[in-house]
Parts: structure tokens; sequence; C-alpha cells
């Protein structure tokens, strides 16, 4: 349980570290902070309601404790202000929309490539300088070269402008209305294929290597051998025996890499124009919707860190060497 | 001796395959255990005990390879298995206990799980059956059976050893092999684990296989020890009689070597030098460059492990 | 098998320092150096060939490759080859500059941590581990978006947002060789934290240091890629990401010229890929278990022995 706890504790001071980033962000800037960020609101607000937001923000004439105070309490609320570009909304409500896609796109391709990777690196492992083994490790590691949103563009292109196979754009067909029929839940599912591929393909080969390479280590194990020398079935060894030991660290790169999937991901969502958070990052950016772009930052981190922490329940489950004595 | 013995080695030759000329790690080693025997194979680092242990049951990896010899078993011969046969093979006819038991222990499986699967890998257990005999079997050992559900680093090291033999008793094997079995152990846990080990032997009647490099060990278990040097075996004879009247001038210093807590106090002799690199061993005998009693033979001339007296066996022209 | 080595651990194994001779003998390692000297060479010599205004209007937009234009044109009429040599130029060197920046910061840090343990080991590390969880792309998002566009931006903003993983990686190598005997032996005899850690520690870190930094020029390159494309760069510079962003801003794919794109990704995975290569050479010469375990499997190979079932009886006759 000290492992769990330890981690959380890694993870709290992240979450902090990033509110308090956003707080300090506006303010390190030269020139009226609350101007930095409201510059696009001119001539749109009333005076109440733009009082309102410097509120909301803690830009007000007290001293920088009592602003930041403020500016935290609103955040545990849950108010993170306004968007400019989707003004009158809420950053919480715009957010809100994207951040279900974008679970269910990420969530959804890392874990088939994980599983899949794990799976191939078992087996490229077990039959050393078999075609698996050789072959494919390199190729993949060439396809991960690739940046991912470059990938989705060549997907897009070829697979669904030239061959047609699959929708360009977007989550579901825009003429069905989501509801639980039949209909739209197979439009999500064409829709999702395509982005789906791309993040496999481009980080399949990491995972893939990555068991490889700790099987290998595990295979010279004394423990390997005395599972030979009881006889049991190849299976059983190189699951129960083999997999199953070195699929640990395996989970804790996954937990550590997957910032940087999810990075991938948002642009590949770009591409593809699926209504996640990587959309709402590019509108963002482009409107210097400051508000909407801080408040992706900490929903992005969070969900991060709440990945990470599931990760490492997971972990603990599969190791028993952390549960203590 | 009319009765067959339980395993015959004759000539076994194991090699070591590299970029340029193989390494022979084992050069045409013979014995053979009977019945209820324990026979003790001495040696130290590199001379090719562990090695045979592995070979009998077919267990080392390429670049290891078995380039000659028998190995019998009763009827079956090793040498000539396939996998499947193998599989059948191990653990049943002849089982081994590993060295350091916390290596030779998956982490991430109870204790129980590791016999259970062996006997559910072998046998046709009914149900709960496993579990039962997997808890009476570390009874057997000295281990409550209400650690079947522990994990192995929740074990001291001693415990993890008997866990080890508990697992090799699990489809009471004739024959087990014990490789350095107490060598990662303290000296007061090595006594009880050998203890527990002559204890068990009496009760069940398996032969033993022990592989050692402390010969005081073997003196006490053994019926028959054989003395291993680089690759080959030196000498070989019943244990009492070995102990008191060394024959090969290897043996004799490492026997020389073991300062003993009763009798006269003696000079600590010890071997000078250091066993010999095997991708180039000398010539001859490959004992001479360290032997007290060399002659010019020694250098050039291989000797042949004979009968010296009746059931002594030695390699060394001057005996 | 072999004699039993009795010497003590006086020296790391020879195979942490001395790298850089069986680097130029290794077939990957040369591959991937040619590759990427060749797009070095293009990024310094290419713009000084190739002389033309970048933001001219050339010719008819949207042109497949031809004879004229080798590659095509972009959504504004400019040639694409032109446009990827004079990107790479920026690229690269955004890319190089974070490379050694992650590599000199993540040492600093990583080695002070390591050597020095105790609290100032705990809180280097925390701020590591910080940095480390959290998620590149948002927080590189912000911050670019607070700063002036530009190559400049997008290095600082690399930087920070690269430089834990190196830390990290570097420390544990300290932490292992500072208990090797070798540096037990020099602060007994005396010398000072700095002399050590300069004199004894850091010349066995040195390909450590190497591969920390081509992973770091790798994922500088793709991600400053990223956030150009995602407009964050100066989009009047001329860069791989830029190139990337105009023509995802002109529909390029949806009017189905893919000669925009295809020759900057292609760039951006080669030479990803030949810094990839280089590392994993460098992996194997410096690994000696990997080393071994490649002869190994070679060996099976040649006298074609399976590896993982039970040892296979060859007999000799001889």
């Amino acid at each position: 349980m000290r492992y769990l706890l330890k981690h959380f504790g890694l993870y709290a001071v992240a979450a902090w570290a990033s509110l308090t980033l956003n707080f300090l962000l506006p303010r390190l800037m030269p020139g009226d902070p609350a101007s930095a960020m409201f510059g696009r609101f001119k001539g749109q607000l009333q005076p109440e309601a733009l009082a309102a937001l410097r509120e909301a923000f803690g830009f007000t004439n007290e001293p920088l404790l009592a602003q930041y105070v403020k500016y935290v309490s609103h955040m545990l609320r849950g108010d993170l202000g306004v968007s400019v570009a989707y003004f009158p909304a809420k950053v919480t409500t715009v957010i809100g929309t994207g951040l279900m896609w974008t679970l269910f796109l990420t969530g959804f391709a890392v874990v088939i490539s994980f599983a899949l990777g794990m799976l191939l690196g078992v087996y490229a492992a077990w039959r050393r300088g078999g075609y698996l083994d050789s072959i494919l490790p390199p190729v993949l590691v060439l396809l991960g070269a690739f940046p991912y949103f470059w990938l989705a563009m060549i997907g897009l292109y070829f697979l669904g402008f030239v061959l047609d196979w699959f929708p360009l754009r977007h989550a579901y067909d825009d003429s069905i209305s989501p509801g639980a029929n039949w209909a739209f839940i197979s439009s999500v599912i064409e829709h999702l294929c395509l982005p789906s591929i791309v993040i496999v393909v481009a980080t399949l080969g990491g995972w893939m290597l990555g068991m490889r390479n700790t099987m290998i280590g595990v295979l010279s194990e004394d423990y390997i051998t005395m599972a030979q020398a009881k006889g049991l079935s190849q299976r059983r060894i190189m699951f129960n025996y083999a997999a199953r030991n070195a699929l640990l660290p395996n989970i804790t790169g996954f937990g550590m890499a997957l910032g940087f999937v999810l990075s991938g991901s948002l642009l590949t969502e770009i591409v593809f124009s699926y209504p996640g958070q990587g959309y709402l990052l590019v509108q963002a950016v482009r409107n210097q919707d400051y508000p909407l772009m801080q408040g992706l930052f900490l929903t992005i981190t969070l969900a991060v860190l709440g990945a990470n922490w599931l990760v490492d329940i997971v972990y603990v489950w599969l190791d028993p060497r952390t549960r203590g004595r | 001796m009319t009765e067959r013995p339980l395993l015959e080695v004759k000539d076994l030759r194991v090699e070591y395959l590299t970029p340029g000329r193989p390494v022979c790690a084992v050069d045409g080693v013979s014995f053979s255990i009977a019945k209820g025997e324990v026979l003790g194979l001495a040696g130290e680092s590199g001379s090719g005990k562990s090695t045979v242990a592995q070979a009998i049951m077919r267990l080392l990896q390429p670049p290891a390879v078995i380039t000659g010899g028998e190995v019998r078993f009763g009827d079956d011969d090793v040498l000539a298995m396939d996998e499947a046969a193998l599989r059948a093979f191990r653990w049943r006819k002849i089982s081994l206990v590993f060295q350091s038991a916390m290596n030779v222990l998956n982490p991430v499986l109870t204790i129980g799980e590791q016999i259970t699967d062996v006997i559910e890998a072998h046998d046709r257990p009914k149900r709960g059956e496993a579990r039962e005999r997997a808890a009476s079997l570390l009874d057997l050992v000295g281990i409550g059976s209400g650690r079947l559900d522990s994990f192995p680093h929740q074990l001291s090291g001693g415990m993890r050893q008997r866990v080890v033999i508990a697992i090799a008793l699990a489809l009471r094997p004739p024959l087990m092999i014990m490789d350095e079995p107490t060598t990662a152990l303290d000296v007061v846990v090595q006594r009880e684990i050998l203890h527990q080990i002559t204890e068990l032997k009496q009760k069940l009647g398996f032969s033993i296989l022990f592989i050692t490099h402390d010969l005081s060990l073997l003196v006490e278990l053994s019926t028959r020890i054989a003395v291993l040097y680089a690759g080959k075996m030196v000498e070989m004879g019943p244990a009492l009689e070995l102990f008191r009247d060394p024959k090969h001038p290897y043996t004799k210093g490492l026997l020389g070597s073991f300062p003993s807590l009763t009798g006269p106090r003696r000079r600590l002799t010890g071997i000078p030098g250091s066993p010999p690199d095997m991708r180039n061993p000398p010539s001859g005998c490959r004992f001479h460059p360290r032997c007290p009693d060399a002659v010019d033979r020694c250098a050039s001339e291989r000797p042949l492990l004979r009968e010296i007296v009746t059931d002594r066996h030695a390699a060394c022209h001057l005996c | 098998m072999e004699a039993p080595t009795t010497k003590p651990e006086t020296a790391p194994s020879p195979s942490r320092r001395g790298w850089l001779k069986p680097l130029f003998r290794n077939r990957k390692a040369t591959v991937g150096a040619v590759i990427f000297a060749v797009f070095v060479l293009l990024a310094v010599f290419g713009p000084l060939i190739v002389h033309q205004d970048p933001d001219a209007f050339l010719g008819v937009p949207h042109q497949p490759p031809s004879w004229q234009h080798l590659f095509g044109t972009t959504g504004q009429g400019q040639d694409v080859l032109v446009e990827t040599i004079l990107g790479a130029r920026v690229s690269l060197a955004v890319g190089l500059v974070t490379g050694v920046a992650v590599m000199a910061i993540g040492a600093l840090v990583g080695m002070t941590a390591g050597y020095f343990g105790g609290w100032i080991d705990a809180s280097l590390s925390l701020v590591t581990n910080v940095f480390l969880i959290m998620p590149g792309l948002p927080l590189a998002v912000v911050l670019a978006a607070y700063l002036p566009a530009g190559p400049a931006t997008i290095t600082f903003v690399l930087v920070l947002t690269g430089w834990a993983w190196n830390a990290r990686v570097l420390r544990a190598q300290v932490l292992t060789l500072r208990e090797k005997d070798f540096v037990a032996a020099a602060i007994v005899s005396g010398e000072g934290s700095a002399r050590i850690i300069f004199r004894e520690i850091l010349p066995n870190m040195t390909s450590l240091l190497m591969s920390g930094f081509i992973s770091a020029t790798v994922y500088a390159i793709g991600a400053q890629v990223g956030l150009e494309f995602l407009g964050l760069g100066d989009v009047s510079v001329v860069t791989w990401g830029t190139n990337l962003y105009w023509a995802s801003n002109n529909a390029a794919l949806l009017t189905g010229a893919w000669w925009t794109v295809v020759p900057t990704g292609a760039s951006i995975a080669l030479v990803g890929f030949a810094l990839v290569l280089m590392n994993f050479a460098l992996d194997e010469i410096t690994n000696p278990r990997l080393e071994a375990d490649r002869t190994r499997v070679e060996l099976a190979k040649k006298h074609k022995l399976e590896i993982g079932f039970s040892t296979p009886v060859v007999r000799r006759h001889d």
C-alpha cells in the first residue's frame, strides 16, 4: 500500500503544480495579466460579467497570496471560467463535450495497442530468431518514427479519401442523432476505426519491443529453467512464468508513456476532426482562448494523472511483492 | 550387482558452441546411481558438475549441446527423447533441487500454485487433490501448510529451500538431483536442511545425486563420491574410503583444504593455482600444472580413469 | 564453463568506456549516421543552393509532381521540394539544440541527485517526477501560447517538457556507478566531489549521455512538428512543421494533394529512424547482455538449433 500512497503523493503534487502554473502564467507576462487573458473579450462582455471573470481567475488588486486562494477555491468548485471562442459557454461545459470522445478513442486504441504489443512481444521472444523476432520489430519501429498525425494524414488520404474504406471526419455520421440505436452505434464504430488504427500502428512498435526485451531478460532467469525441469507445458511456462513477470516493467512503462501517447492521439484527433480535446485545443490556440487552453491543460493533466493511478493499482494487483509482507 | 542401476551415464560429452572452436565443458564423464544410493559429485566451480546435472535432464540451452555419450534411466534413453517424452519424463523420474531458492521460485505465483502446477501437469488429480497433496508436502518438509498461499518473498531463505525440496518431492521421483542446495544459506540453516534431506531420504527411499564443492558435506551424506576436475572425472569410490584414503592428488588437495574441528592440528594445504581455462585446457593430465607430484609423463599423456583397487577408480599415472 | 576470474571490480567494464570505435564498425550505426549526415548537409547547404524566396508565388497551386516541380507545389503555389529542403534547417537546428540542452540539464539534475543523495536527491527527484508525469503537449501548448511565436519559443518549451526523462535515466546510472569500487576508492583517498564526478563518474557515462542526446533530438524534432502543426510556431518561418500546418490548412489531403504532405513526413521519419538506428547500435555495443544474447541467437541459427526447449543432441564423428 505504501507503493500506492507514495505515487498518489506524487500525483497530488503534480496536480497542484499544474494548478499553480495556470495561476502564474498570465501573471508572468508583461503588462496587465487580465488583458493578456481576456483581451479578446473586449466589447463582448458586460462590465459585471467581466468583473465576475476577473474574480474567477483571481485578478484582483489584492496581494498575490489572496489572489491565489481565490483562484484555487474557484478551481476546486469546478469553475474554470468562460471560454472566449465559445462565449458565453463555460469552459467546463465546452471541455465536457470533448472529454468523452477523447477518452473513448484514446482508451480504446491504447488498450488494443498495448494488448497486441504485449502478445506479439511474448511470441517474438519465445521464438527467438523467428519471423516475428527479426522482421516485425524494425518495421514497427520505422512506422513509429513517423509523427502520429502524419500517419493520420496518410491514413486519411489513402484509406479514407482514395479507397473510401472509412469515413473522413467526426465521431459519427452527422445525419444520425445520438441514441442507443444500432445505426448510431455502428456509425460510431465506423468512425472509430481509422483514428484508432493510426494510433495503434504508431505505438505498437514500442510496446512490442519493450515486451520482447523484458521477456528475453526473464527467459534467462533460473525460475524458467526450473519450470522447464518440472515438465510443465510450454504454454504454462510462456504465460504464467515468463510473460507474467516480463509484463511488470511494461505496465510501469505504460503509465509513463500515457502522457506521450495522449499527446499523439490529440493531434490525430485534429486530423480527423474527431470532436475530442484535440479539436478543442486547436480552436483554443487559433482563437487565443486562454481560459479554454488552460482549462484543457488542467483537465488533460488530471486525466493522465488519474489514469496513472489506475495503472498503479493494476500493478499492485499483478506484483505481489509490492503488497509487503 | 544384479539389479540394474537407476541412472547410467556413459561417456557424456557436453560442448558450448562459440564463434570459434567449441569449448568442451564435460568430457567423457561416466557414472551410475543405484536405487537408494547417494552419489556425491564434488568439484570446484568450472569443473562441469552443474553442467552434468542439467545435461542429464537436457535442460541446457544452446549454445550448449550434447555431443556424445549415453544417459539411461531404467529403460529410457534420455538423449533420444523428443519434447513430449522429455516433458513426461522430467520431474516424474528425476527432479532437481536448485541452488538459490529465491531465484528458482516464480515471484508472482504462490508457493502452493508452484507445487500444484507440477502435480496437475503430470497426474490427473481430482478436484482439490492437488492442493491437499501440496499441503501434506509442506508438512513433510517442516513448513506449516498454512503457507500454501504465501509468496516466495514472504519466506525466509531456509524456508524457501524447503519449499524447493517439497516441490522436488511432489511426484515422489526415484532420483533427486541436488545442485548445491545449501551453498546460499548460512551455516546453521545449512545443517537443518541437510538434516531434513537425510530424514526424507530415510523415510521415502529415493536416490540422490548430490552436487557440491564442499567435500566435507558429502562424507556424511553419500554412499559414494565422484570427483570432477576440468570436465573430467578424476576419482570415484565409496565415501568413507575416499575420505580416509584419497588416491588422486586433486582429491588429496581438496580434503587438505578443509580444516577439521576434531583430530590433530594439520596444516591447511590448499591447491596452488586456479582451474584451467576450458577454451585451452592443459595437455596430458589437466591437473598437472597444479599437481605437487607431477612428472614428465603427466604433461604429455592423458591418464584414463581405471580401477586401482576394488571399487576405487582414479585417473592418475601415479596411482 | 570458463575459469572463474578473481579480479576485483576495479574498473567498469570496457564496454561502457570504449564505445566510439566499435560504433564506427557497426552497420546499424553507419547507416544511421549516413542518413543523418545527408539531412544535415541538406539543411546547411540546401538554402544556399536553392536560391529562392520561399514566399514568392511561384506556380499553380497544388500541382502534382512533374519535371518542373519534382515534388509538386503547395497550396500557395510554392515548390514542395524547395520548402522541404528549406524547412530542414530550422527543424534540425531546433532538434539538435533541444537535444543538447536536454542532455545538459538532465545530466546536471540527474547526476547531482544521484551522487549527493539525501534531501538533495529527494527534492530533485520530486521535481523530475512531476515534470515527467505531466503530459507534454498540453503543457507545451499553454506555455507556447503565452510566449512570442517562433523557433526559440519552441526550443524553450520543448526543453522544459523534455528534460525530465533524461535526468531520471542519468540519475539511475550515477546511483549504480557510485556503488562501484573505484568510486569508493576515490572517496576514501579524499578526492573532492566535483573531481570525482568529472574524472571518475562522467567518463563512464558518455555512452549514456550520447544516447540521451540522440533520444532527445528525436523527441524534439517530432514534438516541434506537432506544436507547429497546431499553429503555435511562427507560421512565416519555413520549417517542416509549418509546412504541414499550411498543408493541413489548405485541406491538401481532401483535395488529393498528397505530395504536400509526404516529403516532409518522410524526411521527419527518415531522420528519426536514422537517429534511432544509431541509438540501437550504441545500446548493442554498451550492453554486454544484449551482445551476448545476439551471439547466442546467431550461433543457434548457424547450427540450426532451436532455443527454448531442450538441450540438443548433436553427435559428431571424430
